[in-house]
């Protein structure tokens, strides 16, 4: 959406490279916790497969998948707000 | 299709029948076809033998789809040039329509069941495969079974992941056959795990170490009635061995109590002795005390049976060894059938002698297993918390390692937080660098973006993010969900970096 924004206002951008997008603050924040996601799913299907004894370990997976959740969304939120400023700044949604 | 796999499954065990190894069965069922081949002992686990046993199966599917190929490509060009002479359709035409439609199919389906077992997913043929080719290269067995069962279940989840993501954007029914068949793949996995498992931990166990010798065992004389009041009332027990306690303890069969109450009338019960209504011992579990556990286990789930009933082998020894004796003094032909004879009634003999010494359940072994497992993995977690200890005095960013019960910034996380980084950033750069799309695609698919997040404001921005976030979080799907996602943001991107700078001002 900022690149969009970005995209009007300076054209320029138009000529850098889309990943960019990696160096921008709300762009980090997002990168960072669908990582998070990323990597407990890969974490969750790896002990999966491994674990024999899934019932009596269930707990092993549930807590640390809500905690990270609980963290995406406290990143996800922060990252909304910077990139619905940022979007804003360079004026172009919200109309 | 049927006929298919009975030829597939046919040939995996004539190959095994080769080799010197028991087929018992061909079992043929909804998604193929199981030949039940008995893995026991070392010959089973020749990697060569097995990856020619896997192997043989899906060439002669692709073998039979070649030849009916064939068949349907030699119809198909007589059919064409006849109905071209004759210029109108005949009764022969439609016979030939229907077997170039028969030939088609079954080349086809032929084609479809060598190519899908051969996917390296246990219990495919693919999955042995991959595991003699494992072995071949690991040299260990078990280590081997381990990884290619592992790499079937990825792959069964694989399956389930696609099939999820088909389900909601090309066919809901296609979607969830795809699912089934991962759910099928998955299931044939974890269970044949669990069972390697299980016979790996219990197969170096002798019975004699685990048997219960403290049974009670009725004699075969006594009448149904007693055997009801005296045993089953008193010990509440479901089965006895009856054993002839004449002759040294020797093993006659068993009863159960079904068998006493149901079999016999109650008005007979006075009158009919347990000889009449034992279990034969031929019906029976009977093995040596020197038999694994995991041998056991592997006969109780064959027979469906609760229980082993143990004997003693010294005596076995003896006979074998005189045995072994007549063998080697060698036999003339004139007296190789009197040999024969002789050692007929002697097995006839011993399996009459043989001592009931113990007893095993099923419970009992899975009890066992269980035991075993734990203790294995107490044994780990020390040697790995050891390890722990011992890596936290020599580094000092300790703050990497396990410090709490759910381990959430563990050495572990972190790498599968850089291996999804490293995936992410691969993605994106394919949708973002490597897709190629023309500026008029790009225009139209960029105006209809622009469309979408108009209005939006920063909660639904967080929303559809956080929506996006939580989709990720599931097992495997996660992945996939996550490759997609990042493919289609630099996928989006490029379409602003490919616009002329000018033509992008004037959608403003």
């Amino acid at each position: 959406m900022v690149f969009n924004a970005v995209s009007h206002t300076s054209p320029i951008i138009l000529h850098i490279s889309p990943l960019i997008v990696f160096l921008t603050p709300f762009g980090i924040l997002e990168i960072i916790a669908y990582r998070i996601a990323i990597s407990r799913s890969g974490i969750i299907s790896y002990q999966l497969i491994k674990d024999s004894n899934k019932r009596k370990s269930w707990q092993k997976y549930v807590i640390p998948t809500i905690i990270e959740i609980v963290v995406v969304l406290v990143i996800l939120l922060i990252g909304a707000i910077i990139e619905w400023q940022m979007a804003q700044q360079f004026g172009i949604v919200g109309n | 299709m049927f006929i298919s796999v009975l030829l597939h499954e046919l040939a995996h065990s004539i190959v095994a029948l080769k080799y010197g190894l028991k087929v018992r069965q061909i079992t043929l069922f909804i998604f193929g076809g199981v030949s039940d081949i008995e893995e026991q002992g070392e010959s089973s686990k020749d990697f060569r033998k097995e990856f020619k046993i896997a192997v043989v199966g899906p060439i002669t599917s692709f073998v039979i789809a070649g030849i009916l190929a064939l068949a349907w490509w030699i119809l198909l060009l007589t059919s064409s040039s006849s109905s071209a002479q004759t210029g109108f359709s005949t009764t022969t035409d439609a016979i030939k329509s229907i077997a170039e439609a028969v030939l088609g199919y079954g080349a086809l389906t032929n084609t479809l069941l060598g190519g899908f077992n051969l996917i390296p997913a246990f219990p495919l043929d693919g999955g042995r495969i991959l595991r003699s080719a494992l072995v071949r290269w690991k040299r260990k067995y078990d280590q081997s079974t381990k990884i290619a069962v592992r790499i079937g279940i990825a792959i069964s989840y694989g399956f389930i992941a696609f099939g999820f993501i088909t389900m909601f954007s090309v066919s809901f029914v296609s979607g969830m056959w795809i699912m089934f068949m991962g759910w099928f793949l998955n299931s044939g996995a974890q269970s044949y795990l669990s069972q390697h498992e299980l016979s790996t931990t219990l197969s170096g166990v002798r019975l004699r170490d685990i048997m219960n010798t403290r049974f009670i065992s009725v004699k075969p004389d006594i009448t149904v009635n007693d055997l009801l009041n005296n045993y089953f009332n008193a010990y509440r027990k479901s089965e006895f061995p009856v054993v002839d306690e004449k002759h040294g303890s020797n093993l006659l069969g068993a009863v159960t109590a079904k068998q006493a109450i149901n079999v016999v009338p109650e008005h007979n019960r006075d009158r009919i002795t347990v000889e009449e209504i034992m279990i034969p011992k031929n019906k029976l579990i009977v093995m040596k005390s020197n038999r694994t556990a995991d041998e056991a286990l592997r006969k109780i789930f064959r027979e469906n049976k609760s229980r082993v009933f143990v004997y003693d082998d010294n005596e076995e020894e003896e006979e074998e060894k005189e045995e072994d004796h007549i063998e080697k003094r060698g036999v003339g032909a004139i007296g190789e059938k009197k040999e024969q004879e002789k050692l007929e009634i002697k097995e006839q003999e011993r399996q009459e002698r043989q001592k009931l010494v113990g007893l095993i359940s099923k419970t009992d072994l899975l009890n066992i297993a269980r035991e075993r497992e734990e203790y294995e993995k107490e044994v780990e977690k020390v040697s790995s918390s050891n390890n722990i200890e011992e890596r936290r005095t020599s580094f000092s960013s300790s703050f990497l390692l396990p410090t709490h019960k759910f381990n959430i910034v563990s050495r572990q996380r972190l790498l599968f937080l850089v291996f999804g980084m490293i995936l992410f950033i691969i993605a994106y750069s394919v949708g973002a660098i490597l897709v190629k799309i023309n500026s008029t695609e790009a225009e139209i698919m960029k105006k209809d973006f622009q469309e979408q997040i108009k209005g939006v404001n920063q909660y639904e921005i967080f929303i559809n993010n956080f929506r996006v976030a939580l989709g990720m979080f599931v097992p495997g799907f996660g992945i996939a969900l996550g490759i997609l996602s990042a493919f289609s943001t630099g996928w989006y991107l490029m379409l602003y970096h490919i616009l002329p700078p000018l033509y992008s001002i004037f959608l403003h």
